[in-house]
């Protein structure tokens, strides 16, 4: 079955035209199991049949960007699921900002142990078969509100299960809690260990607590995620964060990735060359904004992932709200196969004329 | 908490901040400035002049939207007016001071208002938003070019404010008043309204509204290439305007014929509108283009759209059940038409509503037309106009006839019998 072979694999060990060809097979399989499993993805792509390239085909895919996909955002508005009821062991939410619509993604019990499964794959291979000692940057408090669970929540506990003795670095201010990463580095200091946190929180409360040379994390891999926006605007872009890492805390091994709760488990990580692979279970396309045809290597558009893992949901294609570029294929440095891409940031929100502006200030920019 | 945000007069210029202190000044001023009397000649000539400098301006000439407003303030269009306006029975006097709050999707509204409630002889107090666009300010400069050369008086009668909404700032220019203008949709009015008026002032509101295009199917079908075209070319006019999101600007297209015609017709017209919007240069930004699938694809996971129809970014047609779906879902505009089948024009009357304003119309007979609009009634359309007129600027509008509403009606008789009325000399 061509989802265990991708799984056994490894997660960048299969060259692509083997893995599309493995991965169209379980895609189709995955469509038609949605399209008879949830009514409302099934009117979806009736109603879609006949649109083109935007919409992917109906019929059986012959390739992957024939695959139908569906915007991110019809998670936030719908609540979609091809599973009965009874069989649903989770619902996956995700908050952002407050005032945002929430993502609900519906989890049977297979599809979560695929997810943990595939992100453990994902994991061991960066990190090595043993669990680690972890520092988090970020607060405890983080965890505890299970009500409103944040994106940045759900990382956390995601990542949690790859490390131990897991060190949480900030207090409930947000300020780096020195005595705890001096006590921790004592300990574990000298053997490898895990970073992960947000990647403006690193900067802004981890790296912008120390002083240069003051501390050794050189044995770190750091395992970060989230926009870089605010590092942009500060005019700091991924080769300067590595730079200034490796200069103040001796961190050599950073790894950005892309992901999202509409697809766990299908992490996208940054490899040595500082660019994002997806996995073997997993894939980008990139969409002309004109066409929405596969765009050409080195172009840009809008960021398509798909992932082998969701059964319960119709997550498996999802166009999402991203610009990126791939950049090759099959041609990595550090020995990975598969699409080599980056992520450009989000689409830019045209201002949008409204007949009214009674509001007091017009909406802030995300 | 006074004082809190700027507010800056924009006309006549120079532009410069008021404090209130100023401002109460300014509406002083305003307010003994005498009216003129309705359709005085030297506001006529004022206004064809602004239309003439709009013509030539080489800012103002990139936008049809600022031409369309040019048009309607050109000599013939005006002296039409004023023939309109003469034969009215009754002797006409302006209200005194109009208080406009445009809408910040049409831009060439504030002017519009202006223009009319000026020619009618009143003074004028315009709010601008802060959100200025392009077309707003060409037309900020040249009306301060034409108001900085004009000798009639009415610079003396203008005042055009650009502020943030604040309940104190709408109470000292709405206590100012004798008309006050609510454009902006139904948050707008339901907001600005809760501030009183004087007595003697009345209010004109203009809600959310809806408005839509329908065509002959079997006209669609048997017209020539050529003929395509230019139905695609009018359709364009009327709905690619200020994104579409203007109260006038078709959302829906009905289509009216066969059931077996409808959707080759729907194909047809689409393809033909994309091919104006590739020359005409309209282009749908990503971030519009992602909106309108989302838009598509939440109401197609409800069974409500039954088919998408994407021929470019620019015009994406979405098979609907009803008209009511135009009604439910907020729109996202920028080139999105929901498709409605119907058999005959006819079936229209049942599914208008009051918030339902333009009817724009392809290959009709006028009986048909005619039948139509007696059948609705005053329920909804207070516009059915032929395609390519969506957005044409007219005095009559959402059911108000703009110069009867700037002007009082006088009743002045003399002891003759013989003198029905008196020519109506205004001095307020």
């Amino acid at each position: 079955m061509s989802l265990s072979e991708l799984l056994e694999r490894g997660p960048y060990g299969v060259p692509q035209a083997e893995k599309e060809r493995l991965l169209l097979a379980r895609l189709n399989q995955l469509t038609a199991r949605h399209r008879a499993g949830c009514p409302e993805y099934a009117r979806l792509l009736e109603a879609f049949r006949d649109a083109g390239p935007i919409a992917g085909s109906a019929a059986e895919a012959t390739s992957l960007s024939g695959v139908p996909h569906v915007s991110v955002g019809l998670f936030k508005s719908h609540r979609l699921t091809s599973v009965p009821e009874a069989d649903v062991f989770k619902t996956m939410t995700s908050s952002g900002t407050t005032g945002q619509a929430v993502s609900q993604i519906v989890l049977d019990r297979d599809t979560a142990q695929l997810q943990t499964l595939a992100l453990a794959k994902i994991m061991t291979h960066l990190l090595g078969p043993q669990r680690l000692p972890m520092l988090i940057v970020d607060t405890p408090g983080v965890l505890r509100d299970r009500k409103r669970f944040s994106a940045r929540g759900a990382g956390i506990l995601g990542m949690m299960s790859f490390g131990r003795q897991h060190c949480y670095l900030l207090d409930d201010e947000m300020k780096l809690d020195r005595q705890r990463l001096t006590a921790f580095l004592e300990r574990y200091g000298a053997e490898p260990f895990l970073i992960f946190g947000f990647t403006f929180m690193v900067w802004q409360y981890l790296y912008g607590g120390v002083e240069d040379g003051e501390l050794n994390l050189s044995q770190a891999t750091l395992v970060h995620s989230g926009g870089w926006k605010k590092l942009i605007e500060q005019a700091v872009d991924r080769q300067e964060y590595r730079r200034r890492l490796a200069t103040r805390l001796g961190i050599r091994r950073v790894h950005d990735f892309y992901g999202m709760v509409e697809q766990v488990g299908s992490v996208h990580l940054e490899g040595e060359d500082g660019f994002l692979y997806p996995p073997s279970f997993a894939d980008v396309i990139v969409r002309d904004i004109a066409t929405w045809r596969e765009a050409k290597l080195g172009e840009p558009g809008v960021i398509q992932v798909l992932s082998a893992l969701p059964e319960s949901y119709p997550g498996h294609a999802i166009l999402t709200e991203d610009l990126g570029v791939v950049h090759g294929i099959d041609d990595s440095s550090c020995g990975r196969f598969g699409k080599r891409f980056s992520v450009i940031g989000r689409v830019p929100r045209a201002e949008l004329r409204g007949c009214s502006d009674t509001h007091a200030q017009s909406r802030a920019s995300a | 908490m006074t004082q809190s945000s700027p507010l800056r007069q924009l006309v006549p210029a120079p532009a410069v901040p008021l404090d209130r202190a100023q401002l109460a000044e300014q509406l002083l001023r305003l307010g003994r400035a005498p009216c003129a009397p309705p359709f005085a000649p030297e506001v006529v000539a004022f206004f064809g002049e602004l239309s003439r400098r709009l013509f030539q301006s080489e800012a103002a000439r990139q936008w049809p939207e600022i031409q369309a407003l040019a048009f309607f303030l050109r000599k013939a269009s005006l002296q039409r007016l004023n023939s309109e306006f003469r034969a009215k029975p009754g002797a006409r006097a302006p209200r005194g001071t109009v208080f406009h709050v445009p809408p910040g999707n049409v831009e060439t509204l504030f002017c519009f208002g202006f223009a009319l409630a000026a020619l009618a002889g009143n003074r004028n107090l315009v709010r601008v938003s802060p959100r200025r666009s392009a077309v707003s300010d060409v037309l900020v400069s040249v009306l301060n070019d034409a108001l900085a050369a004009d000798g009639s008086g009415l610079r003396e009668r203008t005042l055009m404010l650009e502020y943030e909404h604040q309940p104190e700032l709408t109470l000292a220019l709405s206590q100012a008043c004798d008309v006050r203008v609510l454009w902006g949709g139904d948050e707008t009015v339901r907001t600005l309204r809760q501030v009183s008026l004087p007595p003697r002032a009345i209010e004109l509101t203009f809600p959310d509204r809806l408005s839509y295009a329908a065509f002959a199917t079997e006209r669609l079908l048997s017209a020539t290439d050529a003929e395509l075209a230019n139905v695609a070319e009018q359709l364009f006019n009327d709905a690619y305007w200020f994104d579409q999101r203007a109260c006038s600007s078709p959302r829906a297209l009905l289509l009216c014929g066969t059931p077996e015609g409808v959707d080759p017709a729907a194909e047809r017209l689409l393809a033909a509108l994309a091919s104006v919007t590739a020359r005409r240069a309209y282009r749908t930004s990503t971030d519009a283009a992602l909106a309108k699938r989302l838009y598509a694809e939440r109401l197609a996971v409800g069974g409500e759209v039954t088919r998408v129809f994407w021929p470019s970014n620019e015009v994406v047609g979405l098979s609907v059940q009803s008209l009511a779906a135009l009604r439910h879902h907020e729109h996202c505009g920028r080139g999105l038409f929901l498709l409605v089948r119907l058999r005959q024009l006819a079936e229209l009357a049942d599914l208008v509503h009051p918030s339902d304003q333009t009817l724009a119309h392809y290959g009709f007979g006028a009986a048909e037309l005619i039948e139509l609009a007696g059948s609705v009634q005053g329920r909804g359309l207070d516009r059915i106009v032929p395609l390519g007129k969506a957005l044409e600027l007219s005095h009559l509008w959402d059911g108000y006839d703009l110069l009867e509403s700037f002007t009082r009606v006088r009743d002045v008789r003399t002891d003759e019998p013989a003198r029905a009325e008196l020519a109506a000399s205004a001095r307020s």
